[in-house]
């Protein structure tokens, strides 16, 4: 039996993917739901910056690390990816991206 | 007389999202008022998998469990109805979110007088002189301050901090607690004479 609920269209869900420097501000009374990391070793991290509307100071820009792998729950009204690097042995070259998504009206 | 003047707005979000971000390097212990509601998630983030927090939760039945320890990375999933933060390994960089369901905040205004100098209108209350001076808000039955959240907007100042809005992110003012007490940088960024108002938000329970 099919699951109600599920996307029909590309259209109902929209993503961006942001690379190293690179950030997305939502429109004017919109937001993003939801951001999603991903990096090449698990010892990667990326420090990304958000503005949460919902929070007690909504046009601050909070500064998080979060290691590769991680997501994070909105609602954002504005996602940078700033940089990333590695931590512990074998720290390297890194290879990061972070997926913002936003639910289309 | 000055005090409560105003209530600005009264806003409902859902979700609401709680950042904490202790100070201090390596391990480091933390002191915090209880974040209570309904919290659906805690979630900890930092720039190495090998940091963690310590934290203490109840359940929806009020039962206490404390001690968690979370690694970076890693959710706890509610609900809960609060939680309390007591350790992190990592800090600086380690962020602690707690998202709560629903949250009804208002925003008030308070009025400080020149007249009004320390323990002002009452005893306890007001500008309190000390090293650093303090200020104490009212706060009504079980509202809480919110501490990410304060704007002291002087008009006389004779204190480093001057005239203008200061706000949390300037350095002359170093925090406020969920029971309202304001702390300044030193007992010498404003003066007890002040006149202004003072913007901050509560969160109903």
């Amino acid at each position: 039996m099919p699951l109600p609920g599920y996307p029909k269209t590309i259209n109902d869900h929209s993503m961006h993917i942001l690379e190293s420097g690179q950030e997305a501000t939502a429109a004017d009374g919109n937001h993003f739901v939801f951001l999603q990391t991903h990096g090449d070793d698990s010892s990667d991290w990326i420090e990304l910056h958000v503005k949460m509307p919902n929070s007690d100071n909504p046009t601050e820009t909070k500064t998080i690390k979060v290691t590769s792998g991680s997501a994070v729950t909105g609602p954002f009204t504005y996602v940078r990816h700033n940089s990333e690097g590695a931590s512990g042995a074998g720290a390297s070259a890194q290879l990061c991206w972070t997926q913002v998504y936003k639910l289309e009206a | 007389m000055a005090g409560f003047l105003t209530n600005l707005n009264k806003e409902q979000y859902s979700p609401y999202h709680h950042v904490l971000k202790p100070s201090g390097s390596g391990v480091v212990s933390v002191t915090m008022t209880p974040i209570t509601g309904v919290i659906g998630s805690i979630s900890i983030y930092s720039d190495s998998i090998d940091d963690d927090a310590t934290i203490t939760v109840k359940d929806i039945n009020g039962t206490e469990t404390a001690g968690i320890r979370v690694t970076a990375g890693n959710t706890l999933q509610g609900p809960f109805t609060s939680y309390d933060v007591t350790q992190v390994n990592g800090a600086p960089d380690i962020s602690i979110i707690g998202i709560e369901r629903e949250v009804s905040i208002e925003t008030r205004v308070w009025q400080k007088l020149a007249s009004e100098t320390a323990d002002s209108p009452l005893a306890g209350f007001g500008f309190i002189d000390g090293t650093p001076d303090t200020f104490k808000l009212a706060t009504f039955g079980k509202f809480q301050h919110i501490t990410g959240f304060l704007e002291v907007d002087c008009s006389v100042n004779s204190g480093g901090a001057g005239t203008g809005i200061t706000s949390l992110a300037d350095a002359e003012i170093t925090s406020i607690s969920a029971e309202g007490l304001i702390t300044f940088q030193n007992g010498t960024v404003f003066a007890n004479d002040f006149v202004g108002t003072i913007k901050y938000k509560i969160k109903k329970p």
